[in-house]
């Protein structure tokens, strides 16, 4: 039996379905908080160490020729250190932002979800009604 | 200001009927300014410098997501500036890929923005960036305006260390010492940093103070935001140098404000206009269901009718909250449900 209410339910959640934040919503949802959380943070650290192998390389490449002509001499111990103790506060920085960044993300596609999840659950109901009777 | 919003009802009525085509149309002439801006500016690979190219290119992007033009645009710049120095591409390729694991990555959806702030630049418009952001983005759209900016930045530097590279033969000495050029012109550049801060300021500003719960947040927000530009450049520019002439920097500013002004008066049309055609069903019927939003400010033959001033301002201000409202996607008549 077609209803109103259910016509205008059915068509708003499809509506939702089909948007962008809807997609993103739905999307997410299927994660735990901790998972996704987890999931972006190894992202995060794989995508920064990748960008600073580059940043070393275009480092080592521009201080060359200095490097080759001190090569018996240098501090390999101190470079190493500093190198390290960058990547770690870089590191630091960067989880930090992304755990308050995508807790807060997976926050709000929650409330987002929340809506539609309601309105899942009414149209169950009118289900279940038309069922029984 | 019932006349404004009346004519912006009848625009939206237009813009409803014919909303797919209008996307396109307007994708199609933005990606052209992107392409035939790009090319213009480091289109040394004369094969792809042609017209037609920029055509098809802009075509594409005219049927594809934003983001794929942005992906576009990288390839063609790539292309170009390997016709004019492989180090220099190779250069390019690896900076653009430290931009996105860093900053890019974190704001996919502003992947405009990484081509917008270039190619306005050129207008002395890059201004209207972080305003525009500031109205209808959130503060992640930092990260873009970053990339954004030093992206501009970098095709300048480009374009200089093409002429020096023109010379270079392919000695290992040439190379480093065009590498060495290209990396200490970058990373001494304050002028970019600078650029990049006041941006961003000037993003986190409007973003705040249009949060606000004030009458007319989002005016208060431009003309803040657009005043926060013109001073800041100038701050800047005396301490680290103009990124700007000073001139081109206020009228681009003050250009850039009312463009975002028109943007924000127009925003409602883009996202809630289009009629939704859809698709779903149940164990008994297929359903096709075409969604007519329904925005409508009071129509004027209602409106003629207001006597007193204190009914008409009454009136403006149900207007305005109602603007408010549609913050909300979804009407309110059940906050709980759709």
């Amino acid at each position: 039996m077609i209803t109103n209410e259910k016509l205008r339910l059915m068509t708003r959640m499809t509506i939702f379905e089909e948007s962008e934040e809807g997609k993103e919503a739905i999307r997410i949802g299927h994660y735990f908080k901790h998972d996704y959380i987890r999931w972006e943070l190894i992202k995060t650290i794989i995508s920064v160490t990748i960008a600073y192998v580059l940043i070393l390389g275009m480092v080592v490449l521009y201080k060359l020729e200095y490097l080759i002509a001190n090569a018996l001499v240098l501090d390999y111990r101190g470079i190493l250190m500093k190198v390290l103790g960058i990547y770690l506060v870089l590191i630091v920085i960067y989880v930090s932002g992304a755990v308050i960044g995508y807790s807060y993300k997976y926050n709000r596609e929650r409330r987002n979800l929340g809506r539609y999840e309601k309105s899942l659950k009414r149209l169950s109901g009118i289900y279940k009604k038309e069922e029984t009777k | 200001m019932t006349q404004l919003l009346v004519i912006k009802d009848k625009i939206r009525d237009i813009f409803r009927k014919y909303d797919k085509i209008f996307i396109i149309v307007l994708k199609f002439v933005l990606a052209l300014i992107v392409f035939s801006t790009l090319t213009k500016e480091i289109g040394y690979d004369e094969r792809l410098a042609k017209k037609s190219i920029t055509l098809i290119l802009s075509a594409v992007s005219a049927f594809t997501p934003g983001a794929f033009m942005v992906f576009l645009a990288s390839i063609l710049s790539l292309a170009h500036i390997f016709a004019a120095s492989k180090i220099l591409a190779a250069l390019f390729l690896v900076i653009i890929a430290i931009l996105y694991f860093l900053f890019a990555r974190f704001s996919p959806r502003y992947a405009w923005v990484i081509v917008a702030i270039p190619v306005l630049h050129k207008f002395h418009l890059a201004y209207m960036v972080p305003m525009i952001l500031g109205l209808i983005g959130t503060p992640v759209a930092s990260f873009a305006v970053i990339v954004g900016v030093v992206v501009t930045f970098l095709i300048s530097l480009i374009k200089e260390a093409a002429t020096i590279a023109a010379g270079t033969a392919f000695a290992a000495d040439d190379i480093l010492a065009l590498y060495t050029y290209v990396i200490k012109s970058f990373t001494g550049n304050k002028k970019m940093i600078a650029m990049a801060a006041v941006f961003i300021i000037v993003l986190f500003i409007t973003y705040i103070i249009r949060k606000l719960r004030i009458e007319h947040a989002f005016e208060i927000a431009i003309i803040g935001s657009t005043l926060l530009t013109i001073i800041l450049s100038l701050v800047t520019g005396i301490t680290f140098g103009r990124f700007d002439s000073t001139g081109a920097m206020i009228l681009g500013s003050v250009a850039s404000g009312i463009i975002a002004y028109v943007v924000q008066f127009f925003r409602f049309v883009l996202d809630y206009s289009a009629t939704k055609k859809v698709q779903f069903e149940d164990d008994d019927f297929y359903y096709y269901v075409k969604a007519v939003p329904k925005l409508r400010v009071s129509s004027p033959e209602v409106n003629v009718k207001t006597i007193s001033k204190a009914d008409a301002g009454e009136d403006e201000e149900e207007t305005d909250s109602y603007e408010d409202g549609l913050e909300e996607p979804i009407d309110g008549a059940d906050k709980d449900v759709f």
